[in-house]
């Protein structure tokens, strides 16, 4: 059964529908693309599979014992942040909250976990720092550590390079990659960037006036018949 | 963080701690609204609304005194007879800044019981209500807060035969007045005022 | 400087002294906690509406002579704080448009009932004291003392137990809910507390100068510290030392308590900025 299956899901906002009859299916360790115009439903179909708010209709189907709170979510900056006076410590280990349950403090594992996170997105020595003094880039690696810490399964990434630069972007998608890789973390990611994205996906979900969902290769085959479009892959 | 905890609990039961040494005072009886002089009273013909204390505070009846500890013994002595202790005792107002006034004052109508019989002196404006055409005028010294919207008053006899206007200032004047606190009634109710007073000479 | 110590030692023999600076530093601890959550969720303002609220249902518990009226203007506050945080998500009306109304319309209302219906001989008096504050907090008894002392505990224990939690709600409702967590639970329970506080602070300050006391410490400490820990403890030191230099102030100089606490509350932001561009500077 595969770790994630969305069955022809409408999804939308008060009532209002954005996008109709998704379907598709990720196995375990799969690399999932989704692009698609602005406005064509990608972060409303996001913030559904994550429970955030409930589909119109469709399933979302969980399997191989995932939970839906044992999702990462790497969500897009909020303004709320940018000035918020946290230590990346202090935010890296906020992501152990979920297994917390109502328990106040951290466990001695917890911590460690939040530390390992810290090492494998390369932000340990920043530890001590505060989280509006950094640099884009390592804002944004200081969430997806913070996302590492809920979750070994599958993470879900909105947008995850906006607004960094092309180093910073390069860094990312390799880190994103490595995680993919070396540690089986199933991966949802959603892009704009369809040509440096499409690179390391496995597949591809493309969401607009057509719904598309297949392996990468079937996905450069789709977009080479249609022909028209301006994709530099 | 833990350790911080441990400090924020200590520093917790330490203030609950202080707040119960002090926390003997009765509990309050009227409305925490204050009920507080206003200067239309001067002109109003009704003589028992027009006194300058709270008159929302029936005292005696209702407001037991769990403070009085060192008198359990006697029970019988009514609430509004000064307490042996309280005798002698001064208390000076005019030392205070306004601040502190205005709630010693406020803490003076508010629980009486703790100032019976204790000489008072205080600074404030002359002032005269009650009923100035027949019946015998009240004279009171009245005080304002920091703020200056709220003022109190404590009502004054002077000891001896004096005539109003003639043996007294001029209202509004500023005056500074001694004398002891007691209760009397009248009219059913029970009031407060400076007894025996003087006016001191400047 | 030894006549202000012969001073204040005289004072301390007023039982109502110790209660205004016991009571003072409690509210002073307790509006800092929250006022660095309020402030970071951009919901400074909140603190006014409620208070403006209580307000309110001050008058009409004064109009209906209630002996106590600390239970009345609770519930209310509290559930006025409920219906605005939440509805602050996704509202028809615009949160602070909502804010805005509510605080204006009961802050209106309720001095027009005491005007119309109150019994008590001095309403000017009344109003402005529960406006600003000027000896409220010195003329507290007992049973406030000890209401103070209570909720107090419960909002200090509150925090502490919570203090993780409350940190990944505020610093991402997002990610807290996709998460697993009750953020909404979260989100309740603040606007209780919230409404706890601003009722007790009310004592302190007035209604008009609650504000002040919820989001200066809060904001000196962030121009220094750069933690979320760091800002918690230092506001809350702020927070109550502005608050005992500030009632020793006015008894001493025989300026009104709240504004006079606010006052200190500025001059200490003043110094935090200052030192927060000179840390600024060492550290570029």
């Amino acid at each position: 059964m595969p770790q994630l299956t969305c069955e022809n899901l409408t999804v939308g906002y008060d009532g209002k529908k954005v996008r109709e009859d998704v379907s598709f299916a990720v196995e375990r360790g799969d690399y999932l693309c989704i692009v698609g115009e602005n406005g064509s439903g990608k972060t409303t179909l996001m913030k559904t599979i994550l429970g955030l708010q409930s589909p119109i209709s469709g399933k979302i189907l969980m399997g191989e014992g995932l939970k839906p709170t044992e999702i990462g979510y790497l969500p897009q900056q909020t303004e709320v942040q940018k000035d918020f006076p946290a230590s990346v410590r202090e935010i890296v280990r906020s992501g152990c909250q979920s297994r917390c349950g109502l328990r106040p403090f951290y466990t001695r594992t917890e911590k460690q976990m939040a530390q390992e996170a810290m090492c494998k997105m390369r932000i340990d020595d920043l530890a001590g720092r505060c989280y509006r003094e950094l640099s884009g880039g390592q804002q944004q690696r200081v969430l997806l550590a913070r996302a590492l810490c809920a979750t070994q399964k599958m993470l879900l990434l909105d947008e995850p390079v906006s607004g960094l630069d092309p180093a910073a972007t390069a860094e990312m998608y390799r880190l994103i990659e490595q995680l993919n890789r070396e540690d089986g973390i199933t991966i949802l990611m959603i892009s704009h960037d369809v040509g440096a994205a499409v690179k390391a996906a496995s597949h591809v979900l493309h969401i607009g006036e057509t719904t598309f969902f297949g392996t990468k290769a079937q996905y450069l085959h789709h977009i080479a018949q249609e022909g028209g479009d301006n994709t530099h892959v | 963080m833990r350790k911080v905890i441990y400090a924020l609990a200590l520093c917790l039961v330490a203030a609950a701690l202080s707040g119960c040494a002090g926390g003997q005072q009765p509990p309050k009886t009227a409305g925490s609204v204050q009920a507080i002089l206003d200067a239309a009273e001067k002109d109003t013909t009704s003589d028992t609304a027009s006194k300058p204390e709270t008159t929302t505070d029936a005292p005696a009846s209702d407001a037991p005194a769990p403070s009085s500890n060192t008198d359990t013994t006697g029970d019988v002595l009514p609430q509004t007879q000064p307490k042996p202790e309280n005798i002698g005792k001064t208390v000076d107002l005019t030392t205070m800044s306004s601040t502190m006034v205005y709630a010693e004052v406020f803490s003076m109508t508010r629980f009486p019981e703790d100032y019976l019989g204790k000489t008072i002196t205080m600074r404030g404006q002359f002032t005269v209500y009650g009923n100035t055409k027949s019946g015998t005028p009240y004279f009171a010294v009245v005080i304002a807060d920091a703020t200056a919207c709220c003022s109190q008053g404590i009502e004054f006899v002077l000891a001896g035969e004096h005539t109003y206007p003639d043996d007294y200032p001029k209202e509004g004047d500023e005056i500074t007045v001694t004398g002891q606190y007691q209760s009397y009634e009248e009219s059913g109710g029970v009031y407060y005022h400076l007894a025996d007073a003087e006016i001191v000479s400047e | 400087m030894y006549e202000i110590v012969q001073k204040l030692g005289q004072y301390w023999q007023y039982p109502f002294v110790r209660y205004a600076l016991i009571a003072g530093v409690l509210i002073a601890l307790c509006s800092s906690l929250l006022g660095v959550i309020l402030v970071l969720k951009r919901f400074s303002y909140i603190g006014d509406g409620l208070s403006h609220i209580a307000f309110g249902a001050m008058a009409v518990a004064a109009v209906m002579n209630l002996t106590n009226n600390m239970p009345l203007v609770l519930l209310v506050t509290i559930l006025c704080a409920v219906l605005l945080l939440r509805g602050g998500q996704n509202a028809k009306i615009k949160g602070d448009a909502a804010l805005a109304m509510i605080s204006v319309g009961s802050l209106a209302i309720g001095y027009l009932i005491m005007n119309l219906f109150s019994t008590s001989a001095n309403i000017s008096g009344d109003v402005c004291s529960t406006l600003f504050g000027s000896t409220s907090i010195l003329t507290l008894s007992a049973y406030d003392v000890w209401a103070c002392v209570i909720l107090s505990i419960i909002v200090v224990v509150a925090f502490i137990v919570l203090y993780h939690k409350i940190f990944a709600v505020t610093f991402d409702e997002t990610f807290a809910k996709a998460t697993g967590m009750k953020v909404e639970a979260y989100n309740l329970f603040l606007a209780v507390l919230t409404a706890v506080i601003i009722v007790l602070a009310m004592n302190l300050v007035g209604s008009l100068l609650i504000s002040a006391l919820v989001i200066f410490p809060a904001v000196s400490a962030m121009r220094v510290f750069r933690s979320f820990k760091a800002v918690m403890l230092c506001a809350a030191v702020i927070s109550v030392i502005c608050a005992v230099l500030g009632i020793l102030t006015s008894i001493l100089a025989g300026t009104p308590v709240g504004s006079t606490i606010v006052v200190v509350n500025i001059v200490m932001l003043i110094v935090f900025a200052v030192l927060g561009k000179v840390s600024e500077g060492a550290r570029a």
